[in-house]
């Protein structure tokens, strides 16, 4: 998207797997189909709907719980470029979820307001959409906010990368968590920074709140569009996360089929082969990281809207991995996979593990604490999940090959092994 | 329909679920009636087993939750300032509504009067205010705290640590504000990490600046145990130096289990366990029925907090229609909502103050650790 | 390291005044760092000896975490997430059979047979539970990619914060347990060392020797050793690779269990994501002393933990000491990416 590399030779051989035309279609249309039914069902059907059928799809499908997961969606379609494409492994992808925020929080609230005492009579709005009272400060409109996230994530994620490319695939995971534990810290301490501390770049702990409400722009022009997206707009936010999430999943389609997105996954099957073919591993795997990253900002500004603030408690080292667990339950590299792993495992994390709790203690009498047992079920999700289906819901064809091969036996693996053992060999006398 | 949301995932799991299990005990004990409605109790849980802790879409999605319950009138909580932050402006744009919440625990002086810019007009798009708390807060505390230190324990060096989380960093803030102004010397405020071992180091730094009292800002849940350990290992007892804490030190077994937690002197805006528990009243038989059903105390001293929220909630459906513009109008029209000692579950009176929505009772009460309990020791004024 | 190689092979006609660079500002970094602990310990000699015997408690233990870590990490190259929660677990149980069983609160006699008791079924437990979940997991995924176990040990991190979530474990809040030495220490001149510190160094230093040993001298280090550098290798010439990938994830729960001991007899104090943040600043350690290297391990333990110490008293406060430990990481992968001890070359385990 932002670095298109030279590559002086196309690794011909590795063109991707053939997506059969039919699926390609299939599936794209499959998602509009959901997100049509799930908008016309929420803005018209439900409201006419008797109140048992109401307050049942609330429990079970609450819109805030549908928006939330969709953004989870857009976080893990970012991570599954890194990740599935690119095979880097990522274990701070949380930090840009919080760039992404915090440039929210800047450009889109009254907080800049209090970043240094100067600054206290600014107010700048740039097609803003203030909350009434809150017009000081700083005011873009919630689209130009998005590019200035996806930018500045990008270019978060190139500083992030740039010290890692000498690193084989552990090491640059290490990395990556190092600056996933540091952002957030400072996030959290960014409340007296600078000289004197005068300073105060994130409000700490207590964050930013609110951040502004989405216009919609020419299209209130449309008869009951609403102006702003205020906090009951749930079913028009869900147009603006949908699309965009559809947008990033069109970017992760259309980009695996080029280029760049062949160079990514050279280096996810063999670095070594790819590097000999032409492919510039620095570059390829830095715009991978950028590529990433910027999903993660649209991301994050989406959720500064979504919750209607920003808060340094959020960005943890487990919201990384449960990304990751996204990821790859999804199916690394499938781009449907991830949407519904994401789509699944975030609907599980907010609504369904409880509501299964309701109905088992309903249905048993029971009266099991299910909320002291997530961690369990949770975990033992995971672990099944990797023993029983590691290639995850919907896999990739391509790694569905690898994955698949059977356990092998002594004999057998010896020499399904030699070739790798004589690769090492030679890799390792060329290092002598 | 009322409704408690709390975390009951994660670090803050045992106090949310006694506090629920509290307010059943209360409502079974007045019949779930209020006036001529009868009340039931939903429980929203707004943490996840992912964060382990509460978590902010949890928190925005239970507002909408809230809103969207047709029949649900009121909420009482959250435990966390920063999840009430985000729920509040939600609840107060309700089309029915605003919608009332009553906090146990959210003590961010932001949330009901001027604090920082733009509070607390932001928790309030609708133009009127629905948000009452049955706690003080922090501001209140940490200025009787220093009052107190300044007056009863003549100190003059004091060094602030506070747990880096809202709570923490206001009472500190409130804490040191006074002390300043009534001269005593802060030789430091500093943000301890709660997933930290051990404090020795920062107690040894501490120590070269010999401070003669140290002030805890931040919740005993946040390795309090472990900084009180650390603290008299390193600078002796809390005789010698003494240590001053917040009610979010208060009303933990397990700190009174501690011996160094002797001579620990916490504010408390209310009156401590074993005060209720002799003095007859809501608040000892609701303690004496817990202990029976559980075999335990509250893990919590915001349980009862949490009982004093749902009373707030009870009289104000009373005197309400039932709607929830009716309830929420009842605590911010007139003369506001009164509980009266003999009935409050903090044994003392709750006055909610209908122009901020802050309870009135603004006296606290200084107490001691001594020989496991936490005793009274005085009654602090605030001006 | 074979695209490392490559990778820098390929560069380095064009990058070669880059790359002295880059090793000219980290010895300059690191340079600077010592001048400023050096700088304190001139001006706040007796101060900066203290943190430094408060870091060396606390590295000690990151120390012994880190241990186990290297371990399995340097046979299967396995991140094991769920080391550090097996590490909270330890100290649970430790903490159950001291207190809850023996009342151990002081030095005597009865507390000490106690304290071995605790000791002998932690390391057991912690042992036998790593096994069982190598056996029933991770021996499946052996042939998978590095993801599948990852999340594995995700997932069982969680179960086992789970497990250490009940009532009768920790709870959801941190419990105190009293500890056989409390506080107590003696002085050497104006500074205090604790009792507990010299006796977590005391145990993890024989415990290095000790694992070296086994690793370097013994029939199952040996098999050890081949089975980290080629499984096919090893398998042909007669090792059982199971057998020794199950030796060794029990040699690293048993560690896990000492370090849960200690931990509990040091601190005093158990919270059920313990782990998560230790088992993480062991990680750090372990890869700072060059993963897979046992020396290196408890080095990276100490450093960090002094670091840690210093930090906490004379430089940036506690607040920053996790940005500190991850700078401090960060430094390193760029400048040297195979660890203080490790070096391309060396052998693994």
């Amino acid at each position: 998207m932002t670095t298109t590399p030279e590559i002086t030779t196309p690794p011909k051989e590795l063109k991707p797997a053939k997506v059969g035309s039919r699926s390609s279609i299939a599936w794209p249309l499959g998602f509009l189909g959901v997100a049509v039914l799930i908008f016309v069902l929420n803005q018209w059907i439900l409201p006419e709907a008797s109140a048992d059928v109401q307050s049942g799809f609330r429990e079970w499908l609450p819109m805030s719980a549908v928006n939330e997961a969709v953004l989870w969606a857009i976080f893990a379609l970012g991570l599954n470029i890194v990740v599935g494409y690119s095979g880097l492994l990522d274990l701070g992808y949380v930090a840009f979820w919080g760039i992404g925020g915090y440039v929210a929080g800047w450009l889109m609230a009254p907080f800049a307001n209090q970043v240094a005492p100067q600054w206290n009579n600014l107010k700048i709005s740039v097609w803003g959409h203030p909350l009434p009272g809150q017009d000081y400060g700083i005011h873009l409109n919630f689209w130009l906010v998005l590019i200035i996230a996806a930018v500045v994530c990008a270019l978060a994620g190139v500083v992030i990368g740039a010290p890692t490319l000498r690193l084989k695939s552990d090491y640059l995971a290490l990395v990556t968590l190092g600056f996933g534990e540091i952002l957030p810290e400072v996030f959290r301490n960014g409340e007296r920074v600078g000289p004197n501390g005068a300073w105060n770049i994130t409000n700490g702990t207590k964050g930013i709140t609110p951040v502004d409400q989405i216009g919609t722009g020419p299209f209130q022009l449309i008869p009951g569009v609403p102006d702003l997206l205020g906090p009951f707009d749930l079913t028009w936010k869900f147009i603006v996360y949908g699309g965009l999430l559809a947008l990033a999943m069109f970017v992760s389609l259309r980009i695996r089929e080029g280029r760049l997105g062949r160079a990514w996954l050279a280096i996810r099957e063999d670095e070594l082969a790819a590097s000999m073919m032409g492919v510039p591993l620095m570059r390829t795997k830095l715009s991978a990281y950028a590529v990433g990253a910027s999903f993660g900002g649209i991301g994050g500004v989406c959720y500064a809207t979504h919750v209607g603030g920003v808060l340094a408690d959020r960005f943890t080292f487990s919201v990384s991995i449960i990304l990751l667990a996204m990821v790859v339950l999804g199916g690394m590299g499938n781009v449907w996979g991830v949407t519904i792993g994401a789509l699944g495992l975030a609907w599980i994390n907010s609504t369904g593990l409880s509501k299964f709790g309701d109905v088992y203690n309903d249905v048993t009498g029971g009266n099991v604490n299910f909320a002291s047992h997530n961690f369990l079920i949770f975990g033992a999700v995971l672990v099944l999940f990797m023993l029983f289906r590691r290639e995850g819901l919907i896999p990739e064809t391509r790694t569905k090959q690898v994955l698949q091969e059977p356990e092998r036996g002594e004999i057998e693996s010896l020499g399904a092994e030699m070739e790798g053992t004589a690769e090492d060999t030679a890799a390792e006398g060329a290092h002598k | 329909m009322i409704s408690t949301d709390l975390p009951l995932q994660g670090a803050s799991a045992d106090a949310s679920t006694d506090t629920n299990n509290l307010i059943e005990l209360y409502l079974d004990s007045i019949d779930h009636k209020a006036g001529d409605y009868t009340v039931e109790l939903k429980k929203y849980d707004n943490s996840t087993a992912a964060a382990g802790q509460w978590d902010e879409a949890t928190c925005a999605a239970n507002a909408q939750e809230h809103v969207a319950t047709a029949n649900e009138v009121a909420v009482m909580g959250e435990f966390n300032s920063g999840c009430t932050k985000l729920q509040v402006p939600v609840l107060n744009q309700d089309p029915d509504g605003p919608m009332l919440q009553v906090s146990h625990a959210s003590t961010n002086p932001g949330l009901t009067k001027a604090w920082e810019q733009g509070e607390p007009e932001k928790y309030a798009p609708s133009g009127v205010k629905s948000f009452a708390r049955v706690v003080t807060t922090d501001d209140y505390q940490g200025t009787a705290a220093a009052d107190f230190a300044k007056e009863d324990l003549k100190v003059t060096k004091c060094y602030i640590l506070n747990d880096n989380q809202t709570y923490g960093q206001g009472i500190g803030k409130a804490f040191q504000a006074q002390a300043e102004k009534i001269g005593i010397q802060i030789l430091g405020n500093e943000a301890y990490d709660p997933k930290q071992p051990n404090y020795t180091a920062v107690f040894n730094k501490i120590k070269s600046l010999s401070p003669d009292c140290i002030y805890f800002a931040g919740i005993y849940d946040n390795n309090g145990g472990q900084l009180l350990k650390d603290k008299v290992a390193v600078l002796g007892d809390n005789e010698k130096v003494k240590t001053l804490s917040p009610d979010g030190w208060t009303g933990y077994p397990d700190l009174d289990e501690q011996k160094e937690a002797e001579g620990l002197y916490a504010t408390f805006a209310g009156l401590a366990s074993e005060q209720l528990a002799e003095q007859e009243g809501a608040a000892a038989d609701l303690l004496k029925s817990f202990e029976e059903k559980y075999g335990m105390q509250p893990r919590t001293s915001y349980a009862l907090y949490g009982v004093a929220g749902v009373q707030v909630i009870l009289e104000a459906i009373e005197k309400s229609d039932g709607t929830k513009k009716g309830v929420r109008d009842a605590v911010f029209e007139g003369d506001g909502i009164t509980i009266p000692a003999e009935e409050s579950a903090t044994g003392k009176e709750i006055h909610i103050d209908p122009a901020s929505g802050d309870t009135t009772a603004k006296d606290i009460s200084v107490l001691q650790e001594q020989d496991g309990a936490q005793k009274f020791l005085k009654a602090q004024p605030v001006e | 390291m074979t695209q490392t190689a490559v990778a820098a092979s390929e560069v380095k006609p064009r990058r070669l005044p880059r790359e002295i660079a880059l090793t000219l500002t980290g010895y300059t970094l690191l340079a600077l760092v010592l001048l400023w602990a050096l700088f304190q310990l001139i001006t706040k000699p007796t101060e900066f000896a203290q943190l430094f015997i408060a870091g060396l408690g606390n590295g000690a233990l990151f120390a012994l975490i880190a241990l186990g870590y290297t371990m399995v990490y340097g046979i299967i190259e396995l991140i094991n997430f769920s080391h550090g929660d097996l590490f909270m677990l330890a100290t649970v149980l430790s903490g159950i059979v001291c207190v809850s069983w023996f009342s151990v609160d002081s030095f005597t006699l009865g507390a000490v047979g106690a304290v071995a008791l605790a000791l002998v079924l932690a390391m057991a437990a912690a042992a036998a539970l790593n096994v069982a979940a190598e056996r029933i997991a991770y021996r499946r995924l052996r042939r998978a990619p590095k993801l599948a176990p990852l999340i594995t040990a995700v997932g069982l991190s969680f179960a086992y914060q789970w497990f250490g979530q009940r009532q009768f474990m920790t709870g959801s809040t941190s419990k105190q347990w009293s500890t056989m030495f409390g506080s107590d220490g003696f002085n050497i001149g104006d500074i205090r060392v604790p009792y507990t510190t010299v006796i977590v160094i005391a145990v993890t230093i024989p415990l290095l020797l000790l694992m070296v040993y086994i690793v370097q001298r013994t029939r199952a280090g040996k098999a050890m050793r081949a089975v980290a550098q080629d499984q096919d290798a090893a398998r042909l010439m007669g090792i059982d690779v199971d057998r020794t990938i199950a030796f060794t994830f029990a040699m690293g729960g048993a560690l896990a269990g000492a370090a849960g001991l200690l931990y509990l007899q040091s601190i005093g104090t158990s919270n059920y994501n313990l782990g998560f943040r230790l088992g993480l600043i062991a990680f750090v350690a372990a890869v700072l002393g060059g993963i897979g290297n046992l020396q290196g391990a408890v080095l990276g333990g100490f450093i960090i933990g002094i670091l840690q110490g210093l930090n906490d008293g004379l430089g940036l406060g506690q607040q920053w000491s996790q940005t500190v430990v991850f700078a401090l990481l960060i430094l390193l992968m760029v400048f040297k990416p195979e660890g203080i001890l490790g070096s391309p070359t060396t052998e693994k385990v």
